[in-house]
């Protein structure tokens, strides 16, 4: 029988091309997993695509709520901004697919995990950081980093594609480099890689609308937390996911929570994207607002250190421990571990 | 290489979330969030304190015997260094 790797699978040409790719060079069963962390209409048509690839099996798992529950909401409890912009998007959407990758992997009895993430990013990190921490004994596949990886343009992985009779169609024009999910999208490439260039937000913009193009009319909101968990908008209770998405329509129109950024990376090198955020703007200054009249002089400032300090850890990775297991109070922990 | 740091940080800040309980309104505005208030069970912001009609809780003159100890060492500091013929401006 042939061993199994599981594959953090987008859909797209980048994670697509990567099917074909490992069973020629590694004689494996491909199993396909995509973690829905709500990144809207990214889903459509991915079984079809992901089997005729040649994968033997696509699970698409629907991590939504406990991405909200477990991931955005420590975070909005920490008021966690990475170099005071970047409200952690990606991030936070890292391990929570890294743990399910895990999962899946040895609920199928995978020998390996591959990841289509570049090994000039972030993600690379956060994704075997997590895989490290949750199963040491699995082998990490960077496709992108492999001796064996050849592949250098979309022209390229397309041909590649075709070759493995793989017809499908991704088109070769590369736009930005995008992440979506509920929190938010962010933007990366084209004019945006040279930060002497203005963003050409008519071309960008995949949320909401720039201030400019918002409505004359202002509109209120109201939102209800409970012990920092945010519970209703509007006098409308809902769990945390629908809060977000009905906080990510409002301030969208409203031209809320757009941040153009140079970050320092993880690896080393500075970098220039857009994030849209605009309902997980909204929620941290409410709860911020919250907090101004509820916390004490002393708890108020350490929290801010610490928050500070906190957004430094998601940013890198570094959201499961090796005593994972014995603090979490996740109600739903790894069954690897 | 990971630690738990990621634990010990996140069990203090949702020890501080106790009371994080109350309601928040904004104006949504051409990219601005207004204010529009806030509300909560366990706020510890007291009108009567803050407010500058004076109140039974706060007493003005208390304010003049905590500057002299709370600025004690500025002050100890500036006269040495007159003493030493130093210049303070």
């Amino acid at each position: 029988m042939k061993e199994k790797v599981v594959l953090a699978y987008s859909g797209g040409l980048d994670t697509t091309v990567i099917i074909p790719w490992l069973k020629e060079n590694f004689d494996y069963e491909v199993i396909c997993v995509c973690g829905n962390c709500g990144q809207g209409n990214e889903l459509d048509g991915l079984e079809e695509r992901a089997l005729s690839s040649g994968a033997s099996k696509l699970y698409i798992e629907d991590l939504t709520d406990e991405f909200c529950e477990d991931f955005i909401v420590p975070c909005v409890q920490a008021h966690a901004v990475y170099e005071n912009k970047y409200l952690l998007g990606t991030s936070m959407a890292r391990p929570v697919i890294a743990k399910k990758l895990v999962e899946i992997a040895r609920k199928e009895g995978a020998t390996a995990i591959c990841h289509g993430a570049t090994g000039k990013g972030n993600d690379q990190i956060r994704f075997e950081l997590a895989i490290k921490a949750l199963a040491p004994d699995l082998k990490i596949i960077a496709a992108w980093r492999n001796e064996k990886w050849t592949l250098k343009s979309r022209e390229e992985e397309i041909e590649y594609c075709r070759q493995h009779g793989i017809n499908l169609p991704f088109s070769a024009d590369s736009s930005y480099s995008r992440d979506r999910n509920l929190w938010h999208i962010s933007h990366e490439g084209l004019e945006l890689e040279d930060p002497a260039n203005e963003p050409n937000f008519d071309h960008l913009l995949v949320l909401g609308v720039t201030p400019e193009k918002a409505p004359d009319e202002g509109e209120y909101v109201t939102m209800t937390f409970e012990k920092g968990v945010p519970t209703s908008v509007n006098g409308k209770k809902m769990k945390v996911a629908d809060i977000i998405a009905t906080l990510n329509e409002l301030g969208g129109k409203h031209g809320i929570g757009i941040v153009d950024i140079v970050e320092n990376r993880v690896v080393g090198m500075k970098s220039r994207g857009v994030y849209e955020t605009p309902g997980g703007t909204i929620l941290y200054e409410a709860h911020q607002q919250l907090e101004e009249l509820i916390l004490d002089r002393d708890t108020y400032a350490l929290k801010a250190d610490l928050g500070n300090k906190f957004a430094q850890i998601v940013y890198e990775g570094k959201w499961f421990t090796h005593c994972a297991r014995r603090c979490r109070r996740s109600s739903n922990p790894p069954s690897a571990m | 290489m990971v630690h738990p740091l990621r634990e010990a940080v996140q069990a203090f800040i949702e020890s501080t979330q106790r009371y994080v309980t109350g309601e928040v309104k904004f104006k949504l505005y051409k990219g601005n969030i207004i204010k529009a208030g806030t509300t909560s069970p366990y706020t510890l912001y007291n009108e009567s304190i803050a407010s500058f009609t004076t109140g039974d809780l706060y007493d003005h003159h208390d304010a003049e015997g905590f500057i002299n100890l709370f600025g004690l060492s500025c002050k100890v500091r500036a006269m040495k260094m007159q003493e030493n013929g130093e210049k303070l401006i």
